[in-house]
């Protein structure tokens, strides 16, 4: 009889150890690598303050951001540009209602090589246009050395190259060796180590290894970004199934409150508040 | 002929653009499937085949101007239409062509298709295949997949729904030539998406048969999706050149338990009912075909979508029979692809 009371008491305990271990709700995130260096220093801070939340975050790019949520994959699906309307359709004809939470501004910026940037410290975005495309291929058609330009670019997927398409390349093609890469970091290692390059990254990826270029004649900063004078900014998203409910409510709002916007600045970016 | 011409200029337009390729998609998908069939109490079928094998390339030379090729490697005991002749495959494997489609996009809402394109009709255009079954106008004979012709496909804004205007040959992707008569098919479609979960919508089609007779047929689509559970319902009728009248109603639920353990796994219970009456001027010649199966995808990207996944069918063709035959089907579907860019 004891060995029956004993074994149900282990048997109970065990299970109630197990409940404990699984009661660390979960929340999950995935999408644009422009948004995640703010989602991952705003989950270590936020998890640090509520030990029962478990925040997973991962990247893939704002497609996957997007698609991640239309298909019930993620709680929170981050993307550097708005939803498209093709997926906005396909995700409401599934009952999945795409909404947009904007959590910063970002102004990509135009960054070159030292070497380079000695040299060139304005670009416009026709000569960005023209260097992208091709129709110009020498530094020395815009100011810099006789040499012939390296030109690196996020590959097609990424949100950042979306939002430079549009804003940016017009209906322009990016020259066929340009070097398409998958990351901002990809992009600010291969400008900051490749001498006569050029290359975009969002404001969190500058560093002293590349130099940021004006474009016409304007800096990409905090105020130039949020009064539209400098025309390559766009606002980044965390995007949820409907409006935010529960655990996913309560990390936006942590991430959009004085605080959480504070780690926004501090990752590099513009508080969009 | 006007086939021919559109085949030709997608293929002109192609080559001179062959070294300005943005990016192409390759991708593979195949469906490895086992059937039988038991009718009067015996088992009539009982075997493996390749019931598909899409290949696929998806050129884009620039923002606005994409397309799409895709063949259709199959080994199943489908016949193909040759010449109004259906034969039989006797070498194990076929091929059809599927996609052959241009597509230019003037605006980011709107496309214009010209080539071998979906035919925009009820829900053909982006079926899934949630029952291994096909659509109802495609397994009623109504409207094939795909047909030749010049399309215009529009998004309206704010993700309101879509729209689409196609003049077709017709006869569908597996007719051509002397199979394919000299008069067009006129067709639209319009889906609506008020809110999120609500789809509604309809198809016409005015498929010419001689100059005074034609083919009519319409459809009308609801979508309900809420959390786990959806449902579809259409109602489709016809009425022929020979002033016959047809009709199908068809519902299917889905209930998607994989949703609601959290996405810890990925389950979904289906079924469908289809009521067909291919003469609502007699009586007595109404089926009622009735599905129950389920799809448990094992292999999932990224994007949430399934890469691999099984699905098991049971299928009881008409309810009301004197004999009850049954159909058992299982299907392995897996896919693949893979982005080239220039």
């Amino acid at each position: 009889m004891n060995l029956i009371k004993k074994s149900l008491n282990l048997m109970l305990s065990a299970g109630m150890l197990f409940s404990v271990a699984n009661a660390q709700a979960v929340l999950n995130m995935v999408g644009s690598t422009t948004v995640l260096p703010i989602a991952q220093l705003a989950a270590e801070v936020y998890m640090e303050k509520n030990d029962s939340l478990k925040i997973s975050v991962g990247g893939g790019g704002s497609g996957v951001g997007v698609a991640a949520i239309m298909n019930g994959r993620t709680d929170i699906g981050m993307a550097s540009r708005p939803a498209q309307t093709k997926e906005i359709v396909t995700a409401k004809a599934n009952g999945i209602n795409l909404f947009e939470n904007a959590v910063a501004v970002d102004a990509i910026t135009i960054v070159v090589h030292p070497e380079v940037g000695a040299l060139v410290k304005n670009l416009t975005i026709a000569q960005i246009r023209d260097i992208y495309t091709g129709k110009i291929s020498s530094w020395a058609e815009v100011g810099g050395p006789k040499k012939p330009i390296v030109v690196v670019s996020r590959d097609v997927s990424s949100g950042t190259f979306e939002v430079f398409k549009e804003k940016v390349l017009g209906g322009g093609k990016v020259k066929n060796d340009a070097l398409m890469l998958a990351s901002n970091k990809a992009v600010a290692t291969a400008v900051g180590t490749t001498p006569f390059s050029i290359g975009y990254v969002g404001l969190a990826f500058l560093s002293p290894e590349i130099a940021a270029v004006t474009v016409d004649s304007v800096e990409s900063n905090e105020e130039n970004a949020r009064s539209g004078k400098y025309k390559i900014s766009r606002k980044l998203y965390m995007y949820t199934n409907g409006k935010p409910k529960g655990k996913i409510k309560d990390f936006l709002d942590f991430l959009l409150s004085a605080e959480g916007q504070a780690l926004v600045v501090k990752t590099g970016y513009i508080a969009v508040k | 002929m006007l086939k021919r011409t559109l085949i030709m200029t997608c293929a002109a337009f192609a080559l001179s653009n062959l070294f300005a390729i943005e990016e192409t998609k390759l991708s593979m998908e195949l469906w490895n499937r086992y059937t039988m069939s038991i009718k009067n109490g015996n088992a009539s079928t009982s075997s493996i085949s390749l019931e598909r094998g899409y290949f696929g390339l998806e050129p884009k030379f620039t923002d606005k101007v994409k397309g799409r090729f895709t063949l259709d490697f199959f080994s199943s005991a489908m016949s193909v239409t040759i010449d109004k002749k259906k034969t039989a495959i006797t070498d194990g494997v076929a091929i059809k062509l599927k996609y052959a489609y241009l597509q230019y996009n003037p605006h980011e809402l709107l496309s214009l298709l010209f080539g071998l394109q979906k035919n925009y009709f009820g829900t053909i255009y982006d079926w899934d295949y949630t029952t291994i079954k096909g659509d109802p106008a495609d397994i009623y004979h109504w409207c094939a997949s795909t047909d030749y012709g010049i399309g215009l496909f529009s998004y309206l804004p704010k993700g309101m729904g879509d729209i689409a205007l196609q003049v077709l040959n017709g006869e569908g992707y597996k007719k051509s030539l002397s199979a394919v008569n000299a008069y067009p098919k006129f067709q639209g479609n319009l889906r609506f998406l008020p809110v999120a979960g609500i789809m509604a919508g309809g198809s016409f089609a005015y498929n010419m048969v001689t100059p005074k007779k034609a083919d009519m047929t319409w459809v009308g689509v609801l979508k309900l999706a809420f959390g786990p559970f959806s449902v579809l319902g259409q109602y489709l009728g016809q009425k022929n050149h020979s002033e016959i009248s047809s009709m199908v109603i068809s519902g299917m639920p889905v209930l998607s338990i994989g949703k609601i353990a959290k996405n810890k796994f990925h389950l979904d219970l289906t079924g469908r009912f289809d009521y067909s009456d291919k003469d609502t001027s007699k009586s007595n010649n109404e089926t009622y075909a009735l599905i129950g199966g389920i799809n448990h995808a094992f292999v999932i990207s990224s994007k949430g979508t399934p890469d691999a996944w099984w699905q098991i069918n049971y299928e009881c063709p008409d309810i009301n029979a004197k004999t009850l035959n049954h159909v058992l089907m299982a299907q392995l579907r897996w896919k693949f692809g893979h982005t080239l860019k220039s």
